[in-house]
């Protein structure tokens, strides 16, 4: 098949699953932060973290670019230190999309593991059950549909990342250019049947992951 | 039923003779618990050397929190716990023992159990390992419990799928799996139904007999005391108001005669 077509659709779903691993990753921890403890600022924090949630992606994209560009204050320590560039790079774009989704998973982590009833964890705790085991033991089974439709979610819009992506990989055709920047730049130069094909993966995709997560979260168990 | 194998290293040390045993609860704690829209102040002060411990009172008197306190649940800033010698928490020498450590089984008002995983997984949960299945002494010893609470046929049911009797049942066992040194029991019966109630008392009675092991429960209900209390503490808005010697007492006078005056001046006190 087509590369111009091939070539999108792969780095789409490569960019979207590390991103999402990498959100799933942070949002669980930094959800059970937000859980477990109670400290000064913890709202105001809980805000910050939501942004990229409600920002426009080219915002987004603006602070990553001071962050990581070559003269940002992170991107020239990797530059030094790592010889790693990330701006113009697809790895570039899995940070843009990891920034994008990381609320969606922190949202619902942290919902989700303040559903799990306390005394839950207590029992746990009078069983001789560690504060890791607790976690991984009771609080995660029983908060991991949430966390999994968040994921889900996380992965969708991953997948459906533009704004952010488009700032800091740019759109270099067979190096950063994934679904939606294709999509952007089929319909720009008029070659309709690609732009069609294109869209039509992303939305049967898109379709597939919100049917799953919206069956994720039905009930199971009664408690 | 099962050998407690606590190492008698410490009875055989050649301590003196007339040692009398530690106090089974030595509780003295002072508490302030915010719940949302009112405060509570819990000053619960007692001594009780009996094995079956009831803790009596209406609903809001603290009974329930001082369990959560013996168990390391609630966290406390001033006074003193210790159990069976034990010292679990101690504000004065900076000692909190955390729950993990306390070795206390807890059976909870509604049970908690967890709803995710099978009566016998359920059971067994403060045995298993982190990775890896259970030590084969201790398959047995689930075993063992399943069958002595009858809950053999049920063990691959999700508590969701039984009733109120059977998932009392199933907290009993996983709170008896670790061998606690003390037993809680918060409200045993109130999420049962009263036919049932009556019948799950003498069940559970029935095989807690069997434990040789010291039971602090919790209850407003005359008859769970009547049917459970060695001594009983009475509580009333936040604080204890007496300790009674029952057992001592039940044999000159009826269940109302000691517990009507108690539960008067819960009510009135303060």
């Amino acid at each position: 098949m087509d590369t111009t077509f091939l070539f999108p659709v792969q780095l789409s779903l490569r960019v979207a699953a590390l991103a999402t691993l990498t959100s799933l990753t942070f949002g669980v921890v930094l959800g059970w932060v937000f859980h477990r403890f109670r400290f000064p600022g913890r709202e105001l924090l809980d805000s910050i973290l939501s942004l990229p949630m409600v920002l426009p992606p080219t915002v987004l994209g603006y602070y990553l670019i001071v962050l990581l560009g070559r003269n940002g204050f992170l991107g020239r320590w990797l530059q030094d230190a790592f010889g790693v560039t990330l701006i113009f790079t697809w790895q570039g774009a899995v940070i843009a999309a990891a920034v994008v989704s990381f609320p969606l998973i922190f949202k619902s982590a942290r919902a989700a593991l303040d559903g799990v009833e306390r005394k839950y964890e207590d029992a746990a705790r009078t069983m001789g059950y560690p504060e890791w085991r607790v976690f991984l033991q009771v609080c995660l089974p029983l908060a991991g549909r949430g966390i999994l439709a968040g994921t889900m979610l996380a992965f969708a819009r991953a997948m459906g990342e533009f704004g952010a992506t488009l700032m800091i990989a740019g759109n270099l055709p067979g190096r950063t250019q994934t679904l939606s920047l294709a999509v952007y730049s089929a319909t720009q130069a008029g070659q309709d049947s690609l732009a069609a094909q294109l869209v039509l993966v992303i939305s049967v995709l898109c379709t597939l992951i919100l049917w799953v997560s919206g069956k994720l979260l039905a009930p199971k168990w009664q408690a | 039923m099962f050998v407690i194998s606590r190492t008698s290293a410490v009875h055989a040390s050649s301590a003196p003779a007339a040692v009398t045993a530690p106090p089974t609860v030595a509780c003295d704690i002072d508490a302030h618990v915010c719940a949302p829209g009112a405060e509570f102040r819990l000053q619960a002060k007692f001594e009780a050397s009996s094995r079956r411990i009831a803790l009596f009172g209406p609903s809001g008197s603290g009974k329930s929190l001082t369990l959560m306190a013996l168990a390391g649940l609630l966290k406390l800033r001033t006074g003193r716990i210790e159990v069976r010698g034990r010292t679990f928490f101690d504000a004065a020498s900076g000692v909190n023992v955390p729950a993990r450590r306390r070795n206390v089984g807890i059976v909870f008002q509604d049970y908690a159990l967890f709803p995710h995983l099978t009566v016998r997984e359920n059971v067994s949960f403060g045995l298993k390992p982190f990775l890896g299945p259970l030590k084969p002494a201790h398959r047995r010893r689930v075993d063992e419990l399943l069958e002595l609470c009858g809950l053999s046929d049920l063990a691959c049911q999700r508590p969701g799928q039984i009733s109120g009797g059977q998932r009392q049942r199933t907290a009993l066992a996983r709170s008896l799996a670790t061998e606690p040194d003390l037993l809680l029991l918060d409200e045993p019966f109130t999420a049962l139904d009263q036919p049932l109630r009556e019948r799950m008392r003498a069940e559970l009675f029935a095989i807690l007999e069997r434990f040789d092991m010291p039971m602090v429960m919790v209850s407003h209900d005359l008859d769970d005391v009547d049917h459970f209390a060695q001594t009983l503490v009475a509580f009333g808005r936040g604080r204890v108001l007496d300790v009674v010697d029952y057992e001592a007492r039940r044999r000159t006078e009826s269940a109302r005669q000691i517990l009507d005056p108690l539960f008067l001046a819960a009510q009135t006190e303060g």
